[in-house]
């Protein structure tokens, strides 16, 4: 390959070759799809494109430009994968945030041995996906690349709850996994351990110091969020007396440790059916589903204005709804994607809409119209130097 | 501070070869960069007039004089419309359009072009 050394603006008649940091920034500036296809270009070319200051470059300013947002979503219902009898694999569909409607369809490249498909997180393009806590692949669908990790280094797996997450402190990728002992045994008990990908091996953190806490909640059908550099989750902590409270466990991802933030003051009673954790534009928010004082349910979002102060949660929105409404995903721009069952109709008939949290404003006739796991998408080139990746 | 370098560049005595044609897409810059910075959609309309009437080797020249101009802004929008331009583009224009010549052992190349074939569907014609 020439030398490209910094010209001055004496002109050639010929070529003229610009300064490699100026190609670069001609590169960072180009889709994922044209990025692969000029790998083939230069040896140099190759060596850039895979680099990880490349790629985090790319990413910071496809993020900065990017116009409208994406999600992926796939049908968490049981018989689209189950069985090895059935070999179609399960389909994602990407999606503007806004509407929901679809933009592709895209096939999981990789075959789940068990039970069924779940999307654990989803951080910077780059998607975790997981079955029955056996099975975990990380997958850039924008690069057709995947990787399956390896086994738990924990002796046995029970009751698992997963957790993805971006380790911005080291641009890494941990999956935090958190399994408890039977309800049946006399002590609850938690092993947590996190994989992280620079090092493509789990490691035991450890049990929890504290036996207190009963639960971790799956925090089913939303992803366990990850705000702060921490990912959250609602548990249940037994206090003296045999009194249960429930209380907000905040995996630290850098520091590895826990940290318990208490829910809103007045946001739990017996009328609530359902709570789930999410983040609404970069914050921590709470919601529950609960009877209304007037007819019907409400889904209540509280935000923590400043993350990790208690008295800083707000109670923000409160979306009534008449009939009863299943949510199925929280989009972090601010809407609930519910499904209204139709129990007139014999054959129970699922509508799916989509409900502005500020406005009310529902949109109906949806292209989703399954119970889905949804997360956020966006192209990048994440993975791309990671160890044993396949591409397909 | 982007007139006091532009005046600068004329004095220097250094740059009495740059063609009439740098200086009367550059210079306009400032003025059209301060009006339609807040408007992406004129940047967008800039930038389809820009492409269709300048060759893309000529937005090297344009992008070399905003580097020695120092006119960040407007060697990211070059950077940017150079971009637009090529992305659809196959591995041979990309390698004229920058002067390169393949350095892949033989093999090498085939193996990794095959590797991501996917990239190589629905590129412009040559």
């Amino acid at each position: 390959m020439r030398e490209l050394r910094p010209q001055p603006p004496k002109l050639r008649r010929r070529n003229i070759y610009l300064p490699y940091d100026i190609v670069l920034n001609i590169l960072t500036r180009l889709p994922v799809k044209s990025l692969m296809r000029f790998r083939c270009v230069s040896k140099s070319w190759n060596s850039s494109i895979t680099s990880p200051d490349f790629i985090s470059t790319h990413l910071n300013n496809s993020i900065d430009s990017r116009g409208d947002g994406y999600v992926i979503h796939m049908p968490c219902v049981r018989d689209i994968c189950s069985s090895s009898i059935n070999t179609k694999r399960p389909v994602c569909t990407v999606a503007l945030d806004r509407t929901l409607d679809t933009i592709s369809e895209v096939r999981i490249p990789f075959h789940f041995p068990f039970g069924c498909a779940q999307i654990v997180g989803s951080c910077n393009g780059l998607l975790c996906f997981a079955t029955s806590a056996y099975c975990i692949y990380l997958w850039n669908p924008s690069i057709r690349i995947f990787k399956r990790l390896p086994n738990t280094c924990l002796g046995q797996l029970r009751f698992a709850t997963l957790g993805f997450a971006y380790h911005s402190e080291n641009n890494d990728y941990k999956v935090v996994r958190i399994s408890r002992s039977p309800f049946s045994a006399p002590v609850s008990s938690h092993e947590i351990e996190v994989y992280t990908l620079s090092s493509d091996s789990w490691r035991s953190v450890g049990m929890t110091l504290t036996t207190d806490v009963l639960f971790y909640d799956k925090n089913y059908p939303l992803p366990i969020p990850l705000v702060n550099g921490a990912l959250h989750w609602m548990s249940c902590i037994v206090e003296e007396e045999n009194h249960r409270r429930r209380m907000i466990m905040a995996f630290d991802v850098n520091s590895e440790k826990f940290k318990r933030l208490a829910l809103p003051d007045g946001s739990t009673d017996e009328n609530i059916f359902q709570t789930f954790l999410s983040s609404f534009k970069g914050k921590l928010a709470f919601i529950t589903w609960a009877r209304s004082e007037q007819r019907g349910t409400q889904y209540s979002i509280w935000v923590m204005k400043e993350y990790g102060v208690v008295e800083s949660w707000i109670k923000l929105f409160a979306v009534p709804f008449e009939r009863v409404a299943h949510c199925t995903a929280f989009m972090e721009y601010g809407s609930l994607l519910v499904c209204y069952i139709n129990d007139r109709v014999e054959s129970q008939e699922f509508k799916f809409v989509l409900v502005d949290i500020e406005t009310l404003h529902e949109k109906k006739d949806l292209d989703i119209q399954h119970h889905s796991y949804v997360a956020t998408f966006m192209e990048s080139l994440v993975l791309l130097d990671g160890a044993n990746v396949v591409s397909y | 501070m982007k007139f006091c370098t532009v005046k600068q560049y004329f004095d220097d005595e250094n740059n009495n070869n740059v063609t009439n044609g740098i200086a009367t897409t550059v210079i306009p810059l400032p003025n059209k960069h301060l009006k339609i910075k807040a408007n992406n959609k004129e940047m967008e309309q800039y930038e389809q007039e820009l492409l269709r009437n300048v060759m893309p080797q000529e937005l090297t020249k344009l992008i070399l004089a905003a580097n020695y101009l120092n006119f960040k802004e407007a060697l990211d929008f070059f950077c940017r419309t150079v971009a637009n331009a090529i992305q659809n583009k196959s591995v041979d224009y990309v390698r004229k359009f920058f002067g390169l010549e393949s350095d892949f052992e033989p093999g090498e190349e085939e193996k990794l072009c095959k590797e991501f074939a996917w990239s190589f569907e629905g590129v412009d014609e040559d």
